[in-house]
Order: C-alpha cells, then sequence, then structure tokens
C-alpha cells in the first residue's frame, strides 16, 4: 500500500521556477507542466519512500527527454498562432455572409456617395482620426496585460496576430493609382481598413476577455 | 514497449478522445495514468507527446479546457465540445475499420 504524498506549498512554487528556470516564461503553460510534475513526484515519492523532492523532480524532469519543455513550448506556440489565423480569416468571411454583407453595402455605398461631393483628403483625414482611436483604445489594452504579474502566452499570441498596425499610407495609395483613384475604390479602401483594425481589436478583446475567465486571479491582482 | 509506444503514436489523438467521451473531463498527467492502467503498462504516453497533442486538439476546436484549484495548486482539465464528441465517434470509427482491414492483411481473424 502506497503512501499518499501531497506536495507542500513551498515545492510547487519551487516547481514554477523551475519551469521559469527551464524556459517555460507563460504562465498558461507553466500551471500545466507543474500540475504534471507535481502529481508524478507525489506517485515517485509514494511509491519510493526514501526519494527526495529534488531527486524525484530530476527524475521526472528526465522523463521529458533531451529537449526538455522546449517541444511543449514551441507546439502551443504553433498551435496558438493558428487558432489566431483561423479566427482572424473567419471573421473577416463573416463580414461577406448575410446580414454582415448588406451592412458592408450600406456602409460602402454611403463613403461613396459622400466621396463624390467632397474632397477625398477631408474623408481620408476623418478616417485616420477613425484609425488613431482603435489603435490608442487597443494600446491601452496591450499596456495594461503588459503589466500583469505573471505572462500569457495567449495574450502575448493575440497581440502579435490581431495587431491593428496595419500600413495604412494614403499617398502611397494615391502615388501608386497615379491620382486617377475613383470614389468607389477610395470607398472600398476606406471601408475595409476600418473594418480590418475592428475585427483584430475584436479578436483581442475577445480572447483577452477569455483568458480573464480562465485566470482571474491574474487579472484581479 | 517502446515499439507499442511508436505504434501509439498516430492513434494518439483517437485514444485521448476516447478517453475523454468516456470519462467527461480529465487532465493531462490523469490520462497517461489512465493509458498506464488500462494496458497493464505495455502502452506509456510520453509528456512531450501529449501535451502538443492536447494543444492540437483544442486549437482545432475539438476540446475545450477549465481551470481549477486542486490542493495548493491550479490545474487544467479537458473536455470535449460538441464537434469534439461526433469527431471522438468519427476516429473511433476509423480505427475500427483500419483495425479490420489490417486485420484481413495480416490474417489475424480466427479460423473456425
Amino acid at each position: 500500500m502506497e503512501n499518499q504524498i501531497k506536495l507542500s506549498e513551498v515545492e510547487i512554487n519551487k516547481l514554477f521556477r523551475f519551469t521559469e528556470k527551464k524556459m517555460v516564461h507563460w504562465y498558461d503553460l507553466q500551471i500545466e507542466i507543474v500540475d504534471h510534475l507535481a502529481s508524478c513526484i507525489e506517485d515517485e515519492m509514494a511509491a519510493d519512500s526514501k526519494l527526495t523532492f529534488d531527486l524525484a523532480l530530476e527524475k521526472v524532469y528526465n522523463g521529458f527527454g533531451i529537449f526538455g519543455f522546449a517541444k511543449i513550448v514551441q507546439e502551443r506556440q504553433i498551435q496558438l498562432a493558428k487558432m489566431a489565423k483561423n479566427r482572424w480569416w473567419n471573421e473577416f468571411r463573416n463580414l461577406f455572409m448575410w446580414p454582415n454583407a448588406l451592412l458592408l453595402v450600406m456602409i460602402i455605398s454611403l463613403i461613396t456617395t459622400v466621396a463624390y461631393s467632397v474632397d477625398y483628403s477631408i474623408l481620408h483625414e476623418l478616417f485616420l482620426g477613425i484609425f488613431a482611436l482603435i489603435t490608442v483604445v487597443y494600446y491601452i489594452y496591450i499596456l495594461k496585460d503588459s503589466r500583469l504579474f505573471k505572462r500569457l502566452l495567449i495574450l502575448h499570441i493575440g497581440s502579435t496576430y490581431f495587431s491593428v498596425e496595419v500600413v495604412f499610407d494614403f499617398n502611397v495609395v494615391l502615388v501608386l493609382t497615379n491620382h486617377q483613384m475613383s470614389p468607389i475604390a477610395f470607398s472600398l479602401y476606406l471601408s475595409l481598413g476600418v473594418l480590418v483594425k475592428l475585427i483584430s481589436f475584436k479578436l483581442y478583446y475577445i480572447i483577452r476577455s477569455e483568458a480573464k475567465l480562465l485566470y482571474p486571479s491574474i487579472f484581479s491582482k | 514497449m517502446k515499439e507499442n509506444s511508436q505504434l501509439l503514436k498516430g492513434t494518439l489523438t483517437t485514444v485521448i478522445l476516447k478517453l475523454l467521451n468516456d470519462n467527461n473531463r480529465m487532465y493531462g498527467y490523469e490520462m497517461t495514468k489512465k493509458v498506464k492502467e488500462i494496458t497493464n503498462g505495455s502502452l506509456l504516453i510520453t509528456e512531450g507527446a501529449l501535451y502538443p497533442a492536447l494543444h492540437k486538439l483544442e486549437a482545432e476546436g475539438f476540446i475545450e479546457s477549465t481551470i481549477e484549484q486542486f490542493e495548493n495548486r491550479p490545474r487544467k482539465y479537458y473536455q470535449l465540445t460538441s464537434t469534439g464528441k461526433k469527431e471522438a465517434k468519427k476516429k473511433l470509427s476509423d480505427i475500427f475499420n483500419f483495425i479490420n482491414d489490417l486485420q484481413s492483411i495480416l490474417q489475424l481473424k480466427p479460423v473456425f
């Protein structure tokens, strides 16, 4: 009959530091690895009463192979990036589905109508203002998240893939189109520019809300 | 045992889906223990293969996770999503067909 072994809080904290030392800097990965190590160590120590915590840790860590936790971290990054990319394209595709498509046509028609009657530059200035506003709100979130006391891989990937810094240089577009841009092309260009930024912002906000539900303690401190 | 683990590699996703289908929700270490227990230690799931497979299934939307406090540490539990339940059925049916085909090729069926 094996004795039940329960690791102390000090030992659990030691495991968190151990993962950090082994290049797992993301809390969302650390908790999974720490729980695995802890469960494994508890079983090893229960099976062999002479085994110390440090020796059990060494034994369990060796079980992860020569690359240690590196493969787990790398694969997690790849999968989260894939997930982010899929979500972004799904959201983009949704723009062209009913009823969003109707809204999109209405927005483009409205901008086209305005573009016929006013100078492009006035309209462009207005849209630059909207872009600036979205970007500022987005960076307030990023800044807030960078101050969290634990780093989350899901937020890091989110901020990389849902970046709102879309290149939007109107002057370059004018040169490329030889100053011959039609009002329809102009409104399409502006509408898509704003929508791309809004999708990125919305998705970052969603993954942030999901992370908040999964790791409430990180956001409450 | 090493050979068995190599054979397990190609079916790890199906094994995970089946475990979650039968046990509602599980954490990583629990899955490795369960497989070891069911197979009397002849099949071992390595950590280096298990977590990438779990993260892939999560990214594909077949499983979802929740985090709960267990004693003095947080623990991540996985469970099937509704699409994951359908995928589990499909994968199991695929693997049974594959085993039947393999039996036909290797002539493993008993002759009466």
